[in-house]
């Protein structure tokens, strides 16, 4: 039983209407690196949503560390605040997941609200700030940052908060070559600290550079298939099936070839 | 692709279009929205890169600076001696120095407010009509007084030198509130300036609303700008006006769902990260001698000011 | 209609500071009642985009091109004390950042703009629209909502700055803050809103609602039950 999270035949459908995912079933372990790959519109971010306890699924059940995961659990504030102070949600969109006055107010809000008493949680704001060297951000307004540096308050801003396990929605999605190597060794570094770690994304070289264990959502929204990296990345055929490689063909005059299309460049070995 | 391409994207485009004889509206509401979503843009922009800057006053703690600004408009608006409005009016000159503000950028916007808001809707106040006074500079003459309605109309029409003082007081008035006003604002950093309120007892709350709009409004503006562009580049002119109140009508439901959808994220951001409905703001509350010794001086100087 | 410094004498501008700063504090409570722990997003949504309707400008007829004050928008779209707080916010924000409106006459154009006119907007909507309603009828409530509660708060803005010469003078008459009175403010302002202003605000109302109206009756908040929020 050392499952830090189960998800049990989840429904959900947004306004009873649209589905976004169908039976889903899937556990994490302790201290793993996990990712969740999918399309667009598979439901990945959905996914996350339910497993941060944001939204609740239609049927199906969640556990985090054994317990139930439900709108009333976390109408009790000592399983809320313990859920939100272990588990943390990293949005693909920093504008929208970043929201207080300055940088050194974002890594202060999570501890806060959780009552961490104030200087502590103004120590490990200064430790975080330097250990990702964005100290000199400290009371810039973050809309006005960069996205490589918006990224680095939004990592910074749930450290604070000590989580046990990452949710991270498309890791690298807009970010610079330079600034996306620094999170590949970044996340590389918190795993091998401890944290679990789960990830969305629909770039497969990030499979390959981070060897997560991987659950594929297909465009059904539901889980396909579950598997070491290597075993996912090496069934070309089954990647077919669920879009995310796909047959090329181009046409250049008379002239027409074939090739297997992806951002994944293949290692043969 | 699966199929051929159409036909028509292998013809040069030149003379498929004449101008059509419709009634074409004017697109200038588009120029004008992306005019007035760029300056507010523009305007955040300018604040932030004035406030980082390390001079003088913008090392000032943010309470000093507040508590400064509410002292000097308040004592701006009870002096009400034009020579000693003058007075104010080079001192702020002087603190804008110290500040090393783009002294030219700054007062064009503070000219072009006060020379709308403080000089030419109070202009009419220099006549007779509005300030009774000895005539200085007759402008018309009747034949007699006459009466029309509530209104007493004066043989002579013209303005006097009360007039002209009513003028001068209410022009400076606005002139220094509005670059005090720009000086404190354009040399502190936007957050600290919001959370220095506490001070005055505004809960965090309220605090926390302004400082959330503020960052929506420059990202909503952004967006407006880049549709408007897209609008813009696609937009030939033949069109009719009541097709394009739809087309606006529909950017701004856009621009609402949008902003829905960021609120909803930023609703679960909150709460994932432990929020359950109150926020508890972090302020600098240090205080360094130089602090006080701004505060004093400058307050010294407003007791003169009003005093002699 | 945004009064700025210099304008108003302290005895004016500090009483409707503290009218504004209590209807405040008592709109954010019922949007908290309404919303409650999304009070803080949701505000701050609301304002920001009650800041960026001011933005848009639509043709209107005579061939020129306005745009509205908002205020009937954001109370028929969010609700009165929504609006209150959003306007508001907006209001705070142009004074402080766009030098637009008076920093001491915060308070007075607050509550002109952000407390009096979203809700005489918001009941003159709620009493010529039914529920439900057909398209022309929106239209038209929509439109006498925007055109009405804005030449409402024009000639309020115009009452409080004529009663400056009586309550504000020198010894010898001269004027100190605005010096025109009654007779003057109450005409200058009512006529330009009337011919003008206050249809520019009424045609902006009425298409934004229609457009709503027709696309997503469901999020305009005077025609929804109970004024539930955000599910």
């Amino acid at each position: 039983m050392d499952d830090i999270i189960s998800l049990n035949n989840i429904d959900y459908s947004y306004y009873g209407k649209i589905p976004a995912l169908k039976n889903v079933n899937l556990s994490v372990k302790k201290g793993e690196m996990f990712s969740i790959i999918g399309l667009n519109g598979s439901g990945k971010s959905t996914l996350l949503h339910i497993i941060n306890g944001l939204i609740f699924p239609d049927s199906g059940e969640v556990l985090f560390d054994g317990n139930p995961v439900t709108e009333k659990s976390l109408h009790d504030k000592n399983s809320r605040m313990q859920l939100r102070q272990r588990m943390s949600y990293i949005f693909q969109n920093p504008d929208i997941q970043l929201f207080c006055p300055t940088v050194l107010d974002e890594l202060l809000f999570g501890p806060l609200q959780l009552s961490i008493p104030f200087e502590t949680a103004q120590e490990r704001a200064e430790q975080t700030l330097s250990y990702l060297g964005i100290g000199f951000l400290k009371d810039r307004p973050v809309y006005m940052l960069s996205g490589g540096e918006k990224k680095k308050v939004a990592i910074a801003s749930v450290l604070t908060m000590n989580p046990d396990i990452l949710l991270i929605d498309e890791p690298l999605s807009s970010l610079d070559p330079k600034t996306q190597t620094f999170f590949i060794e970044l996340l590389l570094e918190l795993n091998h600290a401890g944290k679990t770690i789960i990830f969305t994304t629909h770039h497969l070289d990030l499979i390959d550079h981070l060897q997560p264990r991987v659950a594929v959502l297909s465009e059904e929204h539901t889980i396909r298939k579950t598997g070491t990296a290597s075993e996912i990345l090496g069934d070309e055929e089954f990647l077919i099936s669920v879009n995310l490689i796909h047959e090329h063909t181009h046409k250049h005059g008379n002239e027409e070839h074939k090739h297997y299309h992806t951002h994944y460049v293949f290692h043969k070995h | 692709m699966g199929n051929n391409i159409p036909s028509y994207l292998l013809q040069t485009s030149i003379d498929q279009y004449k101008s059509a004889n419709a009634k074409r509206a004017k697109l200038s509401f588009i120029d004008k929205t992306i005019l007035n979503s760029a300056t507010a843009v523009k305007s955040i922009y300018l604040q932030a890169e004035s406030s980082v800057k390390v001079n003088f006053i913008q090392k000032v703690n943010p309470y000093v600076k507040l508590i400064l600004l509410i002292y000097i408009i308040l004592m701006i608006s009870i002096v009400s001696n034009p020579g000693k409005q003058i007075l104010v009016t080079v001192f702020i000159f002087l603190l804008y120095i110290i500040a090393k503000l783009k002294i030219v950028q700054v007062y064009r916007k503070v000219f072009l407010l006060s020379f709308v808001f403080g000089f030419l809707i109070v202009l009419p106040a220099s006549l007779n009509v509005i300030t009774p006074g000895k005539i200085i500079f007759n402008l018309v003459t009747f034949n007699k007084p006459s009466h029309l309605w509530i209104y007493d109309i004066p043989q002579n029409i013209g303005c006097t030198s009360e007039g002209f003082q009513v003028v001068a007081l209410i022009f400076l008035r606005v002139f220094n509130s509005v670059s005090f006003a720009m000086l404190i604002v354009f040399t502190t950093s936007f957050p600290a300036f919001i959370k220095s309120f506490k001070i005055l007892g505004v809960p965090d709350t309220f605090l926390m609303i302004i400082a959330l709009a503020y960052k929506y409004i420059f990202i909503l503006s952004r967006t407006i700008e880049e549709t408007y562009f897209a609008l813009k580049s696609r937009l030939s002119g033949n069109i009719k006006t009541n097709k394009i109140r739809k087309l606006i009508s529909g950017r701004i439901f856009f621009i609402f769902r949008r902003s829905m959808i960021i609120y909803e994220n930023t609703y679960y951001a909150m709460v994932s990260r432990g929020y359950g409905g109150e926020v508890r703001l972090y302020s600098q509350k240090h205080f360094a001698i130089k602090d006080f010794i701004v505060l004093g001086i400058i307050v010294a100087l407003g007791i003169v000011i009003i005093l002699i | 209609m945004h009064i700025p410094d210099g304008y108003l004498s302290p005895q004016t501008y500090i009483p409707l500071m503290g009218v504004f700063v209590v209807s405040a504090a008592l709109a954010v409570k019922n949007v908290k009642k309404e919303v409650s722990a999304r009070n803080i997003p949701y505000l701050g949504m609301a304002a920001a985009f009650s800041f960026i309707i001011m933005m848009f400008n639509l043709p209107i007829p005579g061939g020129t091109t306005g745009h509205a004050v908002g205020s009937a928008v954001i109370a028929i779209l969010f609700g009165p004390w929504a609006a209150t707080v959003a306007v508001s916010v907006a209001i705070i924000i142009q004074a402080l950042i766009f030098g637009d409106g008076g920093i001491t006459a915060i308070g007075a154009n607050c509550f002109n703009m952000a407390v009096f006119m979203p809700f005489a907007a918001y009941y003159i909507f709620k009493l010529l629209s039914s529920n439900p309603a057909g398209s022309a009828r929106v239209f038209f409530a929509a439109f006498i909502s925007g055109y009405l509660s804005l030449v409402m708060a024009a000639v309020l803005t115009a009452a409080e700055l004529g009663i400056q010469p009586m309550i504000a003078s020198s010894s010898d008459g001269k004027a100190l803050y605005c010096p025109y009175n009654l007779s003057i403010s109450i005409p200058a302002m009512a006529i330009g809103h009337l011919l003008l202003f206050g249809i520019v605000e009424g045609i902006i109302t009425a298409l934004i609602v229609s457009y709503f109206f027709k696309n997503e009756p469901g999020v305009i908040y005077a025609f929804r039950k109970g004024g539930k929020n955000g599910d």
